[in-house]
């Protein structure tokens, strides 16, 4: 009755509005329940202890935090953890970057085979990450003991099954993963560039490296910022493929906090007690990873080559 | 014409919905309609996936099916089937998230924990089946259950809400049929002595020679006794490391196999050291924290590397010092003692990364019959690995023939003294302990479908009867985890490595050595990752930041013996600050 007396203007407003609120309800519920309210749960998780036996939490105060000096930091675990995941955030995402850039510039500029390069680098990402440790292992653990046994008649022991270059092999596996989808994401970021200031710039005469450095890098330094900011994150969450090479007990000269959070929740996965603690480290993790992105954004925004 | 097409399309989306709807909610395995027929009644059962086999599911339904074709559970039906399963996901707490919504009745899952499913209330109650006298007229469930399980599975909140399955003694199997071509086995008296020195002492040799003909008179073996499975075997770790040293250095054979792209399948071999030389008694307080009046022994220190062994009473009050306890210590300096020798004692790949259980198996089976093999004399696996290699069994029966036919496997029964000999009536009783917790469990969804509870009742029970766990054993090798015995006709049925895990588990059970390794302490219940009788938590190295699965990455990072026991120990303070606040 009284959409009767609406106006055809109104009611097509009314009509994309029914069709907008059925379009975002979804996601925004999936928001509020799986970030909202999870990141919250998780906030007062870290305050709380679990009674298994009557199936209620309580406020635990400081609890959990007394107890990630005592079993993370005062054995030293911490420091540990700390090393090994700035060691692979410094050989992925700063190195890697470094050598992905270089690269990206290498196939952009068309030079020999880069199209050869491409594609050995990306065809790994088309393979379940999975399969595709299993196939390193392989790799290291067979291939190359047989070739230095050929070679030299020795009997070595496999990369990974060594302790003395066991994390070097992991640290070298995140490297070359990490490559392929760093180098296709510069080079498309460098197909962007307008060809005209490329040959504004040869017909001034600007070297290979100059161009390099004076056009390319400027120019794709957008991207490039996503993936340092992106990487400062993982250093608290990239496990470095650990889980998948050695399971629930890799040594633990070689944890990572992303591999000591996944595999506590994966150990105690139905053991709730466990889970304060882990709430606890959790929120650690963002005070400290905050401030650092917004710092690394600053730095990179303030000190960061310009366009002009 | 744009109405029609508007009603064309509202019918067409509510068809697709309807059928949608209805795709989910009857469809089990495969896709099929799982209760498809209205004339009868439906148990559902699951089963990890595994080593363990589906044998014992198929029996089990093919029984339950015939014995009830003509009875009713629910007015115009008759007879039952059962649904079954495999499934890859029942193990730990894998189904908690999903079982409440899952169709599964009767579950048999791997390293079950039932206190993780029954805080998200999700089994059913059974104390009214498990206390009731069953058909067969051989008691009731609960009193074919240990002690000590009766009070694990009671300790959540005093009800029935899971059971045991099949008891995994896990260690290391060896080959008698080698041990018989290449007279391995120990003497009884005067017995061959290829060495004066012992590797493992660096001292004078104190423990028997080998047998010198295949009618030589065996020793008692580690039991003391003559005429029974372990008459043979090496009875202190001194005649073991002889042995090996026989094996490399006169016969040809290599001692040792093992999978190392699962390197804690060490840890079986961990832990049935442990069991042996503590005993059942000492053996428990790891898991009730609580000795009564036995005093039990622990390392409280060590003079240079001689541990100090002092009788203790277990307390929760000093639960740590179970943590410690001499068993450990001497399973520990063992496994060092054969990776001081890792080149010599074993199979060249099995360190390596991507040397799988499989492949660890079939060589294991095939090398005493390819001429180009070294044979090679003893597998470190899990008890079930006979099932498991069931492919690998017949491909060599058809390569090999008759030879490769019922080999002699058998179940090693592991020394509980360090050097000498043991005599007649001087040894100890095998002690087994399961190290795999499978458990029964029933979903909590059927309870109020009376139809539902009378037939999973009538399932459950039928498993429990004595005649049915002698199905289950004979046909898959496997003991189940409760008091009972087995008839004849189902021994012979069973292949010779079956008989001898059976002869060693039913002597343990005879003989009062068959370890519970639950208990309903609960700080046990509520602590159950850090205390289950795993390959890793309690018999790996934590100290400071560094951590060591298994004695093998510990002798790599360069540890001795008294180290790495140490760093398997829970201090007084770590003790006090996250066990404290719990009962026992």
């Amino acid at each position: 009755m009284h959409a009767k007396g609406l106006s055809a203007k109104t009611k097509r407003k009314m009509k994309k509005l029914a069709f907008y609120i059925a379009l975002i309800s979804l996601p925004i519920l999936q928001f509020l329940i799986f970030y909202v309210y999870v990141n919250i749960n998780s906030f007062v998780l870290a305050f709380q202890e679990y009674d298994v036996f009557t199936n209620t939490a309580k406020f635990a105060g400081w609890n959990n935090f007394i107890k990630i000096y005592k079993d993370l930091v005062e054995t030293g675990k911490f420091a540990v953890m700390l090393k090994n995941s700035l060691i692979v955030w410094v050989w992925t995402t700063l190195l890697g970057i470094v050598g992905a850039i270089f690269f990206s510039y290498y196939i952009y500029k068309k030079s020999p085979f880069s199209n050869l390069f491409r594609t050995i680098l990306y065809m790994p990402h088309i393979v379940s990450s999975v399969v595709l440790i299993v196939m390193f292992k392989y790799f290291v653990e067979w291939a190359v003991p047989s070739l230095v046994e050929t070679l030299t008649g020795k009997l070595i022991e496999g990369l990974y099954s060594n302790p003395d270059t066991q994390f070097v092999t992991v640290v070298f596996y995140c490297l070359w993963m990490g490559f392929g989808t760093q180098v296709l994401m510069y080079v498309s970021a460098m197909g962007g560039i307008d060809a005209s200031i490329s040959e504004a710039a040869k017909i001034d005469g600007i070297t290979y490296l100059k161009e390099f450095w004076y056009i390319t890098v400027p120019l794709v330094f957008p991207t490039l910022t996503t993936f340092i900011l992106t990487g400062i994150g993982s250093i608290f969450t990239n496990q470095a493929g650990l889980y998948s090479f050695g399971g629930k007990n890799v040594p633990g000269s070689m944890h990572t906090f992303g591999y000591y959070m996944y595999v506590e929740l994966q150990k105690n996965s139905a053991n709730q007690t466990a889970w304060p603690m882990l709430s606890a480290l959790g929120l650690l993790f963002t005070f400290v990873a905050t401030p650092l992105t917004f710092l690394a954004r600053w730095l990179l925004g303030k000190y960061g080559p310009s366009v002009e | 014409m744009k109405n029609v097409k508007n009603k064309a399309k509202k019918v067409m989306a509510l068809s697709l919905a309807l059928m949608t709807v209805g795709a989910t909610a009857a469809c089990g395995p495969q896709g099929e309609d799982i209760k498809g027929d209205k004339t009868v009644s439906y148990v559902y059962v699951v089963t990890r996936d595994s080593g363990l086999g589906t044998v014992w599911m198929d029996e089990m339904a093919k029984k339950f099916e015939e014995r009830y074709a003509e009875e009713s559970f629910a007015e115009g039906k008759k007879g039952v089937k059962v649904i079954k399963e495999a499934l890859r996901s029942l193990t730990g707490a894998g189904l908690v998230g999903t079982l409440a919504q899952d169709d599964y009745d009767v579950c048999m899952g791997e390293a079950v924990h039932y206190v993780d499913y029954a805080t998200n209330n999700l089994l059913y109650d059974i104390s009214d089946w498990v206390t009731e006298e069953l058909s067969d007229g051989s008691g009731t469930i609960e009193s074919k259950l240990s002690k000590e399980h009766q009070e694990y599975l009671k300790g959540y909140n005093g009800s029935y809400q899971a059971l045991p399955w099949f008891t995994t003694s896990n260690g290391l199997t060896y080959d008698a049929g080698l041990f018989d071509d290449k007279a391995l086995w120990f003497a009884d008296a005067n017995g061959y002595k290829p060495f004066t020195t012992s590797t493992y002492t660096n001292k004078a040799y104190t423990g028997r020679g080998f047998v010198t003909a295949a009618n030589t008179k065996k020793s008692c073996g580690p039991d003391g006794k003559y005429d029974t499975f372990d008459d043979g075997l090496p009875s202190s770790y001194e005649e073991f490391f002889y042995l090996c040293e026989y094996m490399t250095e006169n016969k040809g054979v290599v001692p040792f196999i093992y999978t190392g792209a699962s390197e804690h399948y060490l840890n079986y071999l961990f832990q049935a050291l442990t069991l042996n030389w503590s005993g059942k008694e000492d053996s428990t307080t790891m898991f009730t924290f609580n000795s009564g009046e036995n005093e039990v022994d622990v390392i409280t220190g060590f003079d240079g590397d001689e541990p100090i062994i002092e009788g203790k009473k277990i307390t929760k009050e000093n639960g740590y010092l179970s943590t410690q306890i001499a068993g450990k210590y001497y399973a520990t300096k063992f496994m060092k003692e054969m990776f001081d020798n890792l080149g010599k004692y074993f199979y060249s790949r099995s360190t390596t990364g991507t040397f799988s259980n499989l492949e660890a198996q079939t060589i294991f089976i095939n090398s005493a019959l390819e001429p180009t093999y070294d044979p090679i004399g003893m597998l470190i696996e899990g008890a079930y690995w006979y099932q498991e290699a069931a492919d690998a069994l017949k491909a060599s029966e058809d390569k090999y023939g008759p030879d490769a036919k019922n080999r002699k496997f058998a179940y090693m029964v592991m020394p509980s003294q360090e050097t000498g000999t043991v005599n007649e009536n001087e040894g100890k009783s095998v002690v087994v302990g399961d190290g795999q917790a499978s458990h029964l469990f029933i979903n909590n969804n059927i309870k109020g479908d009376e139809e539902a509870e009378s037939v999973v009742k009538a399932f459950l029970q039928m498993c429990f009867e004595d005649a049915s766990l002698g199905t289950v054993v004979s046909k898959t090798g496997m003991p189940i985890a409760v008091n009972y015995d087995i008839s004849k006709d189902d021994y012979e049925e069973m292949s010779n490595y079956s008989q001898s895990l059976w002869d060693v588990y039913s002597t343990a059970l005879k003989n009062n050595s068959y370890c519970t390794v639950y208990s309903g302490s609960k700080l046990f219940l509520a602590n159950f990752p850090t205390f289950k009788f795993d390959t890793t938590g309690w018999c790996s190295y934590k100290k400071g930041a560094d951590s060591y699965e298994t004695v093998r990455q510990g002798v790599n990072a360069g540890l001795s013996a008294k180290d790495y026991f140490l760093g398997t120990g829970i201090s007084q303070d770590d003790w006090n600050r996250n066990y404290g606040k719990y009962e026992n």
